[in-house]
């Protein structure tokens, strides 16, 4: 696996903050050869054809062509709306999905996340508002092509079996090639099933076959539904895995999930919804670094917690569990310290603990989750 | 166009698979061929003859002088203007009196339902073997089965993508809605085309299988009919179907469902067959009857046809607006909605 080995070693050197539009086809290109059997010679001409492509790029990038497809929002919505009688499903909409992350859309149940996919996927018609996809506000059936998807569950034939059904989508999306089905169904361990009906896989062997549909042809963007319902621990770690790892090779992953444990270790950034509004949305280290806290054991609790409660740059000090529990970080520990060692509160014992995406998420939703 | 022709083929790749395509290809091969063997029993049998037709077998004459004798004669020989065998030995004076009987039965109609063994033979020789068996199919009375099997598989077809929730995988992937709505069209129209084909090559196939058991000279393969008929019928009858795609699909993107699209596309046989009725019990309203859908698809097809040549126009614009309406009506409900889930349907 000689050519696995360079690519990767070109991804990690040729990282996508640095790669043009050229430097985007190029990469895609070299996807698309690669394969999961490229080695040998069929690998060094690859190689040879991947560096002639690099100068190309390279040189288009620095002739003016640097930046063109980059830093533009793979997803961009404005003020996107869907109503349904007097139920407003989605409203107003706005975010924006940056290239090459793993974005979690997150919500309770009926927050509006699938009527989202839908509208941006064309199945549901908007309201009101807009939305572009690859910064491209018409032709949604061009960009389409370039998109992997799967909304609510995968709804496959059920009487083809799992290859059938792959090689049915592949003939008509015209995505990759007949032999990247084995690939595929190799990727997702479902190798020695392909040849049984979709009818008779199980929840989690069906979510399987959907992570391979939405992998062919190698797509620039993936919107994934909750895609690790009715899978096992194990394959949800699979699953996790794999979504991380296509991100990291420059890929826009939009998973839509209640499930938040999976989505802060799956994911960059978050938009969390509720109720068919925005909630909140930014990276998930900002949103843990915001949720991180400090908890103390002081000499004097009670008053501890009126001292820092005046402070303007704490955000939060209450009691818990007998413990002075402060919205800080760990860095401002020395500072809190010493605040209090001025008024003759000493502190005793501290601990810190992490940010929690699901407290975060419960704070913001209030009742609604 | 080009991706349009692609997704037909994969869609026929799909399709191929679903045992309802198959099932109503064998009721359609079965009830075509029943038409060719029908014809060769009852040429070869008077009482299959009979059991077609209607009215009597036989009806005997005796006498008992000079010497006592009978003789019998049959529908096949009042039919075909034949006097039965033993004529001759019929007394002179009771002759005469047969021959005014003869003319009293032909006079009540005792045997227009029965078959002359010509029109038998035309039956299940080739080619008109081919036009009646396409014939019979798309409109043999009362019940049109040739469009209510093509409403079916077009119901079945599109409805099972609603009840699985494959059209939202589909449309998901960037196929546009005009292009699938297109090219299961294409699709049904091919599937539609090539059911007829199997069925005149099945219609030549049981001509053949007659002729090698046929005791009679001219066998099966004897000359009747023109071959530019076969065509002829083979395309009215393609064209005269479209309207039935289109309301088959139509129920279906109406009601995003397969069964209650089959229902609605087969119920509006039942009513505009009330209708025809209705309608046709007023002088003035009685045109308007013969211009509704099936009516319409029944003279369209009907071998050998009925209609003058500006009532052959009439039909075949009355198809044609029929299709291209419930296209356009497909078409804009279709691009209108949204696209839900798997309904289990």
């Amino acid at each position: 696996m000689i050519s696995e080995r360079v690519y990767r070693a070109l991804l990690v050197a040729y990282p996508r903050e640095f790669r043009g539009e050229y430097g985007e086809l190029m990469v895609q290109f070299f996807r698309d050869r690669m394969r999961c059997d490229g080695k040998g010679a069929r690998g060094l001409i690859v190689w040879m054809q991947l560096i002639s492509d690099l100068a190309v790029s390279a040189f288009n990038e620095r002739a003016g062509g640097y930046g063109m497809g980059n830093g533009k929002p793979v997803i961009e919505t404005d003020a996107l709306s869907k109503i349904y009688g007097s139920i407003v499903a989605v409203d107003d909409l706005s975010m924006s999905v940056p290239r090459g992350h793993a974005f979690g859309l997150l919500g309770p149940n009926g927050s509006g996340k699938t009527t989202t996919m839908g509208m941006l996927l064309g199945l549901v018609q908007p309201t009101s508002g807009s939305f572009s996809l690859f910064g491209s506000t018409d032709g949604l059936e061009e960009s389409l092509r370039r998109v992997g998807a799967i909304v609510e569950y995968p709804s496959f034939y059920p009487y083809l079996t799992g290859r059938e059904n792959l090689r049915y989508f592949q003939g008509i999306f015209q995505r990759g090639e007949p032999e990247d089905i084995e690939c595929l169904l190799e990727k997702v361990g479902l190798a020695e099933s392909g040849d049984r009906r979709f009818s008779t896989y199980s929840l989690g062997m069906k979510q399987r076959l959907g992570l391979a549909f939405v992998l062919l042809g190698d797509p620039e963007l993936l919107l994934l539904d909750e895609p690790t319902n009715g899978m096992d621990p194990a394959g949800m770690a699979e699953v996790r895995h794999l979504i991380r790892q296509l991100a990291e090779d420059g890929r826009t992953v939009l998973v839509a999930s209640h499930l938040l444990n999976e989505v802060e270790q799956m994911c960059d950034s978050v938009v969390i919804m509720s109720n068919g509004n925005l909630i909140a949305q930014g990276s998930v280290s900002d949103i843990l670094r915001s949720d991180e806290n400090v908890r103390l054991k002081t000499t004097d609790d009670e008053k501890a917690v009126t001292i820092l409660s005046a402070l303007d740059w704490i955000s939060e000090v209450r009691m818990e569990d007998g413990e002075v529990v402060v919205s800080s970080s760990r860095d401002e520990l020395a500072e809190i310290s010493t605040v209090l060692g001025r008024s003759e509160v000493y502190v005793i014992e501290t601990s810190s603990g992490p940010g929690s995406l699901e407290k975060y998420f419960l704070e913001v939703t209030g009742d609604d989750a | 166009m080009y991706h349009t022709l692609r997704l037909t083929k994969w869609e026929w790749f799909k399709v191929r698979r679903l045992r309802i395509p198959w099932i109503l290809l064998a009721i359609a091969l079965l009830v075509s061929q029943l038409g060719i063997w029908v014809n060769y029993l009852a040429f070869n049998n008077d009482d299959v003859n009979m059991l077609m037709g209607g009215g009597f077998v036989s009806y005997s004459v005796s006498w008992e002088e000079p010497t006592p004798g009978s003789i019998e004669i049959t529908c096949s020989d009042f039919v075909n203007d034949r006097m039965p065998p033993g004529f001759d030995q019929i007394p002179e004076d009771r002759r005469a009196e047969f021959l005014k009987e003869m003319d009293a039965w032909r006079a009540d109609g005792v045997c227009d339902g029965f078959a002359d063994r010509e029109q038998l033979r035309r039956g299940f020789t080739l080619p008109n073997s081919i036009t009646q068996s396409i014939a019979i199919i798309s409109s043999f009375r009362p019940i049109a089965i040739g469009p209510i099997l093509i409403m079916i598989l077009a119901a079945s077809i599109l409805g099972s993508e609603y009840g699985w929730g494959t059209l939202r995988t589909v449309l998901a992937g960037g196929i546009g809605r005009w292009k699938f709505l297109f090219a299961k069209l294409l699709l049904l129209i091919r599937m539609c085309s090539d059911a007829l084909i199997v069925i005149s090559l099945l219609a030549v196939v049981s001509s053949l299988v007659i002729a090698l058991i046929s005791s009679d000279e001219n066998g099966g393969i004897a000359d009747s009919g023109k071959w530019s008929e076969v065509v002829l019928i083979f395309l009215k009858t393609v064209y005269g179907l479209l309207p039935f795609i289109a309301l088959g699909i139509f129920a279906t993107v109406l009601t995003t469902s397969r069964g209650i699209g089959i229902a609605l596309s087969v119920g509006y046989f039942i009513v505009e067959s009330i209708l025809a009725t209705l309608l046709r019990l007023n002088d003035t309203l009685a045109d308007v009857a013969d211009y509704l859908l099936i009516q319409a698809f029944l003279s369209w097809t009907t071998v050998p046809s009925e209609l003058d040549s500006s009532e052959t126009v009439g039909v075949f614009v009355a198809i044609l607006g029929y299709s291209v309406i419930l296209v356009a009506a497909t078409a804009w409900v279709f691009k209108q909605r949204d696209i839900g889930g798997a309904i289990g349907d």
